[in-house]
């Protein structure tokens, strides 16, 4: 057996993916390691990040939260519950769009952790129990429709990208080898949530996965857009309405690891990639999750207009808070949009793509980029689907916006087509 | 929103930056006649888009340069400026404008207008293909390939397509790389980024299918100097594009359930 697992993690023929994909080191260079920054005062949980949830308060302003204490829950799911990732007091709990909480900021004092109990999780229920508790299901991101998933789903597949291409990105793998062992407890914790196989994406040259007959190693070889993971969902496991696929990054995997192995609540810091042009020095911090972006933008960004982006130059949303899922931080200039140019004749209508080599690569090698594109675009809703869109979020057409010169969002236009089809309309 | 290089302008611009060796070339060795050939498509093909432009808000587009060059190095000799004027306006008008500008056409124009030229003048020639703007064209070529305006494999298809049927009717190749018409048709109306297919077997079937057909088409006679088979042959491989690349389309379909089972 020994023999076969090496060349099984390493991947074999078919789990090797060769695909081109864009060198975009001029929208960010990758960071090295450097001195920490001061640490954040405050932290922030944006209901935005938990799509599909409606977000009720557990707790008021002005209550004291240790690491791992519910701040939010599900209206529908009494028990799946967003976590405090540090310990404070809440500042602040402000209500959006259909009552559902908008954003909670919690002023950072002290290190208190709560810790669960772990013996629970023996069987897939209190597995999944154990996961809403401790905020960890929150997490999950089902596709199709980008959503946090009902408690009793069962996805067709679930994808753990162990790898980025984004510009400015750190490498994941210096932080899974450093928790190689409660990884694999994640993973292996994983195979209990689904029938299918748990897809570890990973870039050449790793074996970050355990031998296990449920855990599949894949190998994605190139630059941008190949670290996707709608882009590998879309070549391991293509979801459908009736088969969605999850996906959990690398380092809830490890959090999953560690809260079954002693209890012990999410991590409250992660490594994060600072940069953007108006990064005075990008490099590889420490910070807690939701953490104030605008505060850290106070030390860390050159003088001049600048705006904070959550995630990369390339596909990050402004935002002053890191959001749940994003390893990444950038400083870009502000460019306040150009005037369309005047014309003689008044506006002209959007105009259509024309086809690109560019453009035609922008969505990887299975996806067929300009049909999709363009179906997107005239929001025609049955072709988009069946060339693809399940297997997309907006995060995954940033390059496509980009690369068409930015005269129309991409992923505006996939959340439009998206919604149409979750609606059945 | 961060904006990348490769917008629709810059591939429009492009577009046109190829057009000039093609166009000064057509200048160099015909002179006058062409001149007012090429002015006479031009002025017509602007009117069209700066009308569509402030009526109907169509983007402005490369086509009318393209429409250009192309009347004056493939349509039939002897047009007098009208008569060009009325292909062209059809052609523009017809198979781009109408339908939202160009990015949202099907067929290219400048292969309707001369369609429309040579049925309604049959018999008449093309003027004389020069080796010079055989040359100029493959300069084009190497500039459209190199940024990715011009697909790589429609032109091999084409060359591969337009090679076997020659070959077989018994006829010699070695004329037709520095054949001027031939090689403009090649890259600029076969090669349309918009009117030819998206996916790369598609291209395939659509290049190589446009290249045979008109060889088939010039017959015994063979490709120098014939404007109508390269003209016609491009039409009906565009008309069939859609049909190519939904076909390839099914293909990556299939695909996708295979990996999901």
């Amino acid at each position: 057996m020994t023999v076969w697992w090496p060349r099984e993690a390493m991947g074999t023929d078919s789990t090797v993916f060769n695909m081109t994909g864009y060198d975009l080191r001029a929208l960010g260079a990758p960071p090295g390691d450097g001195r920490p920054c001061r640490p954040p005062t405050r932290v922030g949980l944006v209901g935005s990040d938990y799509p599909g949830l409606r977000l009720k308060p557990c707790v008021e302003a002005g209550d004291r939260v240790r690491i791992g204490d519910p701040v939010l829950r599900d209206g529908r799911t009494e028990d799946l519950v967003i976590t405090a990732p540090v310990s404070g007091v809440v500042e602040e709990i402000a209500i959006g769009a259909r009552r559902s909480v908008r954003l909670a900021v919690i002023r950072i004092e002290g290190e208190v952790r709560r810790t669960f109990d772990p013996a629970g999780a023996q069987d897939e229920d209190g597995l999944r129990t154990l996961m809403r508790e401790s905020g960890l299901w929150s997490a999950l991101l089902r596709r199709p429709f980008g959503r946090v998933p009902v408690p009793d789903e069962r996805p067709a597949a679930i994808l753990v990208p162990a790898m980025t291409t984004e510009p400015g990105a750190a490498d994941p793998r210096p932080a899974i080898e450093g928790a190689r062992e409660d990884f694999h407890r994640g993973l292996t914790a994983l195979t209990r949530l689904t029938d299918g196989l748990v897809h570890v994406a990973q870039a050449p040259g790793s074996q970050l996965s355990p031998a296990h007959e449920r855990i599949r190693p894949a190998v994605f070889r190139g630059g941008h857009p190949v670290g996707l993971p709608g882009l590998q969902i879309e070549r391991l496991c293509p979801p459908s309405l009736d088969r969605p696929v999850w996906q959990i990054g690398h380092l809830d995997v490890i959090d999953l690891g560690r809260l079954l192995a002693d209890g012990s609540p999410p991590k409250g810091l992660r490594q994060v990639a600072l940069g953007g042009e108006k990064a005075s020095d990008a490099r590889v911090v420490a910070l807690p999750p939701g953490a104030d972006l605008e505060e850290l933008a106070l030390t860390e960004s050159e003088p001049g207009p600048h705006r904070c982006l959550s995630g990369s130059p390339l596909s990050g949303t402004e935002s002053r808070f890191l959001r749940r899922r994003h390893l990444q931080a950038s400083f870009v200039v502000r460019s306040d949009r150009p005037a369309p140019p005047r014309h003689v004749f008044g506006p002209a209508k959007v105009p259509a793509l024309v086809p690109h080599a560019a453009l035609s690569r922008a969505l990887g090698r299975d996806l067929p980029a300009i049909p999709l594109l363009r179906a997107l675009s005239v929001g025609d809703t049955e072709t988009a689907a069946s060339l693809g869109a399940l297997s997309l979020l907006e995060e995954d057409m940033a390059l496509a916006t980009y690369l068409s010169g930015a005269t129309e969002d991409f992923g505006a236009c996939l959340r439009r087509i998206l919604d149409k089809l979750e609606t059945g309309s | 929103m961060r904006r990348g290089l490769w917008t629709r302008e810059l591939v429009g611009w492009i577009l046109a930056a190829a057009l000039l060796p093609v166009a000064a070339t057509v200048l160099a060795v015909d002179g006058g006649p062409a001149a007012i050939r090429m002015g006479a498509a031009f002025v017509t093909a602007a009117f069209w888009a700066g009308l569509f432009r402030a009526i109907h808000g169509v983007p402005l587009s490369p086509t009318p340069l393209v429409l250009a060059v192309s009347v004056a190095l493939l349509a039939p000799l002897g047009l007098t400026a009208l008569q060009i004027a009325l292909g062209v306006s059809f052609g523009i008008v017809l198979a781009e404008l109408v339908f939202g500008g160009w990015g949202r056409n099907i067929i290219g124009a400048p292969a309707v207008a001369l369609a429309l030229l040579y049925l309604s003048h049959p018999g008449a020639a093309p003027p004389a293909s020069e080796t010079a703007v055989a040359l100029a064209g493959w300069c084009a070529a190497l500039l459209l390939l190199a940024t990715g305006v011009l697909s790589m494999s429609v032109l091999l298809s084409g060359a591969v397509g337009v090679a076997l049927v020659t070959v077989s009717l018994g006829l010699p190749l070695s004329p037709l790389p520095i054949a001027g018409g031939v090689v403009f048709a090649a890259v600029f109306l076969l090669g349309d980024p918009v009117a030819a297919p998206t996916s790369v077997p598609a291209r395939i079937v659509y290049g190589a299918i446009a290249g045979s057909l008109a060889a088939l088409l010039a017959g015994p006679t063979g490709l120098m100097g014939a404007g109508p088979p390269l003209v016609f042959a491009v039409l009906l491989a565009q008309v069939f594009a859609p049909a190519f690349d939904h076909a390839a389309l099914s293909l990556n379909r299939l695909a996708r359930e295979r990996r999901r089972a």
